[in-house]
């Protein structure tokens, strides 16, 4: 059974370190849906989350035009399994929020080896809708225990 | 003579063991995002057959029957190399025994591969093994490399060009 939430609860914030990979969709005015990979879900507060943008250009096309996008997160300590929906609202492009996450990104880069490509564009903010548990994962695992 | 979109390089992707992740929207253009639990072509054509579990797919599945066009990404984790395949729904229908084993097959070796990352599969498969219970079909008719690199998402075929 799901269990939902209308805000990030504080048990889904593990999962938002950008160790496993997110995965989010979009859909554009034609009504083509997309999916791709994100780098990095980066928690604002209780109502707002934020998505580094770098390349993925058909995702930031289409929530420019059609704001809502459904985002999958997996904690990599339990392997919880989280789902958001959400809307697109503003993208910050200098500030605290982007420097946070430009650092953060410089991290993931240098673990995968992807220095050269990921680059931060800009931090892409979305106001939460629904959050919901799709899997409640082991809270006994830790990685690499 | 037609051309199949999804060429042995592009099966030989999908057989290499990748995290899958599949989206619908609903008319109103609402996407929903859920996990795909395997996902292989049909022996001659351009459809996938993706499986999902039910009861956390519920919109998706709701808006795949409202709305029929979807898309499937898929990345190799050891190397990055990343697929979008695009299309329309030709069905939604129960998942064969087929397409169970399939789904055995997928999580066996996919817990192979979390091995190398520390990961203990005997603890950590029971916590992804959910009903694989339902097959969406995806006649795939674009596909796109999403390897992450610039000039991601580039178009690698289209059906009306492999109709050629």
């Amino acid at each position: 059974m799901t269990t939902r939430f209308d805000h990030i609860p504080a048990a889904m914030r593990p999962a938002m370190q950008g160790i496993i990979p997110t995965c989010m969709s979009t859909c554009d005015l034609e009504g083509e849906p997309n999916v791709t990979y994100i780098s990095q879900v980066w928690y604002v507060d209780e109502k707002h989350l934020a998505i580094s943008c770098q390349f993925f250009n058909k995702t930031t096309k289409n929530v420019r035009e059609n704001p809502p996008a459904s985002i999958l997160t997996t904690c990599p300590e339990t392997y919880a399994v989280w789902r958001v929906n959400a809307r697109y609202v503003e993208s910050r492009l200098e500030g605290p929020l982007y420097e946070e996450m430009a650092d953060h990104l410089a991290v993931i880069a240098s673990m995968a080896g992807m220095q050269d490509v990921f680059r931060l564009l800009s931090a892409d903010v979305y106001a939460v809708d629904e959050v919901e548990l799709l899997h409640p994962g082991d809270p006994a695992l830790t990685v690499g225990a | 003579m037609t051309t199949r979109l999804i060429t042995p390089e592009l099966e030989a992707h999908l057989e290499g063991l990748p995290g899958m992740y599949a989206t619908t929207a609903s008319p109103d253009r609402v996407p929903e995002v859920t996990r795909v639990l395997s996902a292989r072509a049909e022996p001659g054509n351009d459809v996938l057959r993706v499986v999902v579990a039910g009861d956390s797919s519920t919109r998706f599945l709701e808006c795949a029957r409202a709305h029929p066009r979807a898309a499937l990404v898929g990345v190799v984790v050891s190397t990055y190399r990343t697929y979008q395949f695009k299309g329309r729904v030709v069905g939604v229908e129960d998942a064969t025994p087929e397409d169970v084993a399939a789904v055995d097959a997928y999580t066996a070796g996919f817990g192979e591969l979390v091995k190398h990352v520390g990961i203990d599969p005997v603890r950590y498969l029971p916590t992804i093994a959910v009903p694989p219970d339902v097959v969406l079909r995806l006649g795939v008719d674009a596909i796109f490399d999403q390897t992450p690199r610039v000039g991601a998402g580039a178009l690698v075929s289209r059906a009306e060009e492999a109709a050629r």
